[in-house]
């Protein structure tokens, strides 16, 4: 008996290639990247990396040819996800777009919206950031109360959203924001998503500096912003189901097993150096194998479900608490093993990735769905709630 | 599915049908008891089940690894204080090896043995499970260079008997001088060791799966402060963790049959034992704490589960060992050889 579906979903051996071209330009372009800089991998943006992908052909992979994609299937696509994240790749300018936010304008969008934004971010030209949280509505995203109000020719939106990646480099915003009655009253009802111009007169973007010293969060003010009615994505009222939707994409990807990756490497050659593993250093290394492997199985199986056209927000929570988990106790596994101080800069790859991450690692279990409302979609999933 | 997997699939519902008729609360007792229930494993007999992954030629189903997991869990989730495990695993090896298959239980015996030049086997077993049972067992021997399959009549054996977590009825085997009745082919001197620990990993996702369900319906059923613990946000939490390791531990063990099948026996039956020992272990403790004292008694049957899994993740090595095994070799091939290592 298990209340989850997780078949197994297996890489064919036609796309090695593939995988080898991606490896052997990675390990090239790898060469300028520091190891603080490789810590961060998805959440650090650069833009003339993400046109040198789009260039490539590894960015919108799977869009239709039609809107600049290349027809490629989801699991090429995770194949040149994988590697970017394995080798430190700082993918932030076109992550967000790759994952979420142009898959939902595919299925979503009016065919205008598509023509104008997805050859563009298949170019790895165009970043977008995903409008969801508020002052007032973390985990409880259901009272998100900034507001779009008609007018003529479109929308007036006012308000703010907090802890958005990234937004102070991005061009647009994808949020979600109230047309219908009260938060108070309405919940999930009378919500819609918009796109929004970061540029756009009355958005105005701050920073905040996180315990990392990292400016990743933002907080976005929306003064007075005049917002056309086409760009306004999906039906009046819709907004939930869309967001739900493309949740799952966003959390069972690798980016939730192997945002620490890195430090396995890292310190598996630490060991070496240091004369080889004991038994505990080799237990510890073991464990954590054992468990990626497991994890790279269950994340590959939630994309054969999306891959079908099904919505395996259960699947994808499990994946995504277990994930963050495993990526969150790596650091704590170094220490373990080696009495490795961390320090930052550092010669030492392994203790300034060990800096940055150990700093770093908090976060994970709260972006993209918090564990504790990863756990409550669980309980449903199961029946108990 | 593949043909083979159906198969598979109709054989474990074969297993669970027996089961339903004629297991259950007495079958575990009589044989934790120390009795063999002959007629019980007849049945099983009789259905063809030990010989499934034993060649069409010879009367069997030649099923792969793939194909019996079903099987294999489905024994886990009753419990089974039988050996079908291991006979399943013992008849393919003998089959493999061109020896004879007989309509007997036929168990494995792990442990460090020789093979003198009168084919004569020495040596110490490690505890053997479900013992007075067992007709036949099969080990490998060293002799010389080599690994030799022997099958031995289990009438030759010196043993004493053992306490064991799960009550099967176990002995400490000691050899000197045993002739066996069959000295095979050579071998790889790990695979029996390598074999019974996928399959227990198997039995033990089976056993999770069960534990799982108990746990569900317990919570579900039992109310206090006026409402099923089920609606307790802190049961949930248990539950879920039982809910998400079960779900890890299945993925663990179809990652192991299709490594096996694809001729990476070694790294499917770590990965999978490893796993799945780490999931015994939370689960094991989150079950009992869903359960309360209740769980607790010699009464409830939550036990028979929960001790199967704990005596399980302990044999053919633990997840400790098999962690271990995975480490050294990651280590060994050092940093830049572990990604490639993940995605084979």
């Amino acid at each position: 008996m298990s209340a989850f579906r997780f078949e197994p979903c297996v890489i064919p051996d036609h796309y090695t290639p593939l995988r080898a071209e991606v490896r052997a330009f990675l390990a090239e372009a790898g060469r300028a990247w520091t190891p603080e800089r490789r810590a961060l991998t998805w959440t650090a943006f650069d833009r003339d990396f993400s046109r040198e992908l789009g260039r490539r052909g590894w960015v919108g992979m799977c869009f239709p040819k039609a809107y600049g994609g290349h027809e490629r299937s989801a699991l090429e696509r995770y194949i040149v996800m994988e590697e970017c994240l394995a080798a430190g790749a700082p993918v932030g300018a076109h992550w967000f777009a790759d994952r979420q936010s142009g898959p939902l304008l595919l299925k979503v969008g009016t065919e205008a919206q598509r023509q104008r934004f997805l050859p563009a971010i298949a170019r790895g030209e165009l970043a977008f950031c995903i409008g969801l949280s508020e002052p007032g509505a973390g985990s409880d995203l259901a009272a998100v109360r900034s507001r779009a109000t008609r007018v003529d020719g479109g929308w007036r939106v006012e308000g703010r959203k907090l802890w958005t990646t990234n937004a102070q480099h991005c061009d647009w915003m994808i949020a979600l924001l109230r047309t219908g009655g009260p938060a108070e009253t309405e919940r999930q009802r009378g919500l819609t998503q918009f796109l929004i111009d970061m540029r756009a007169p009355g958005v105005s973007v701050r920073p905040i500096r996180d315990m990392s010293l990292g400016e990743h969060f933002n907080e976005i003010l929306f003064d007075n912003v005049l917002v056309a009615d086409d760009l306004r994505l999906g039906p009046e009222g819709e907004g939930w189901a869309q967001v739900n939707a493309e949740l799952a994409f966003e959390r069972s990807g690798p980016d939730r097993i192997l945002s620490s990756f890195l430090l396995l490497p890292a310190l598996i050659d630490a060991i070496g150096s240091a004369g080889g593993a004991d038994r505990l250093a080799a237990r510890r290394v073991g464990e954590a194998l054992a468990e990626l492997i497991v994890l790279r199985e269950m994340s590959l199986s939630v994309q054969g479900l999306l891959e079908r056209g099904e919505s395996p927000l259960q699947e994808a929570a499990v994946t995504k608490i277990l994930g963050v988990g495993f990526e969150q106790r790596l650091p704590a596994l170094v220490r373990e093993v080696l009495d490795c101080a961390p320090s930052h800069p550092s010669d030492d790859a392994l203790g300034a990735m060990l800096a940055q991450l150990t700093l770093t690692v908090p976060s994970f279990s709260l972006r993209g769905g918090t564990t504790e409302i990863m756990r409550g979609i669980v309980a449903r999933g199961m029946g108990l709630r | 599915m593949t043909i083979e997997q159906e198969i598979g699939s109709e054989l474990a519902e074969q297993l669970d049908r027996l089961y339903a008729r004629k297991a259950g609360r007495a079958l575990l007792e009589t044989v934790e008891g120390g009795s063999w229930p002959g007629a019980l494993w007849a049945e099983i007999e009789a259905l063809g089940l030990p010989l499934s992954t034993v060649g069409e030629a010879r009367g069997g189903a030649g099923l792969g690894w793939r194909a019996i997991e079903p099987l294999l869990r489905a024994s886990g989730r009753h419990a089974s204080p039988l050996p079908l495990a291991e006979c399943v695993l013992a008849n393919a090896l003998i089959d493999e090896a061109g020896g004879s298959i007989a309509d007997a239980a036929t168990g494995i015996l792990l442990g460090d043995f020789e093979l003198d030049a009168h084919d004569r086997v020495h040596g110490h077993g490690e505890p053997l499970s479900a013992l007075p049972g067992l007709a036949r067992v099969v080990l490998s021997a060293r002799r010389g260079h080599q690994t030799l399959l022997c099958v031995l009549d289990t009438a030759t054996l010196a043993s004493t008997p053992l306490h064991s977590l799960s009550r099967v009825p176990t002995g400490a085997v000691r050899l000197d001088r045993a002739t066996p009745l069959a000295v095979l082919g050579a071998m790889d001197v790990e695979s029996l060791r390598v074999k019974l620990a996928l399959a227990r990993a198997l039995e033990m996702a089976g056993a999770l799966e069960q534990v799982l369900a108990l746990c569900v319906e317990h919570a579900g059923t039992r109310q206090q402060f006026g409402k099923p613990l089920a609606r307790q946000q802190a049961v949930q939490h248990h539950l879920s963790e039982l809910g998400m390791q079960t779900a890890a531990t299945l993925v663990a063990v179809q990652f192991g049959c299709r490594s096996a099948d694809a001729g990476q026996l070694l790294r499917g039956a770590a990965v999978a034992k490893a796993r799945a020992g780490m999931a015994a272990g939370i689960c094991v403790a989150a079950a009992h704490q869903v359960f309360g004292a209740v769980g607790f008694t010699d009464e409830h049957a939550l036990h028979f589960f929960t001790r199967r899994l704990l005596q399980w993740r302990g044999e053919a090595g633990s997840e400790l060992y098999w962690s271990e095994r995975l480490g050294e070799q990651a280590c060994r091939a050092g940093g830049a050889a572990l990604w490639p290592a993940i995605t084979g």
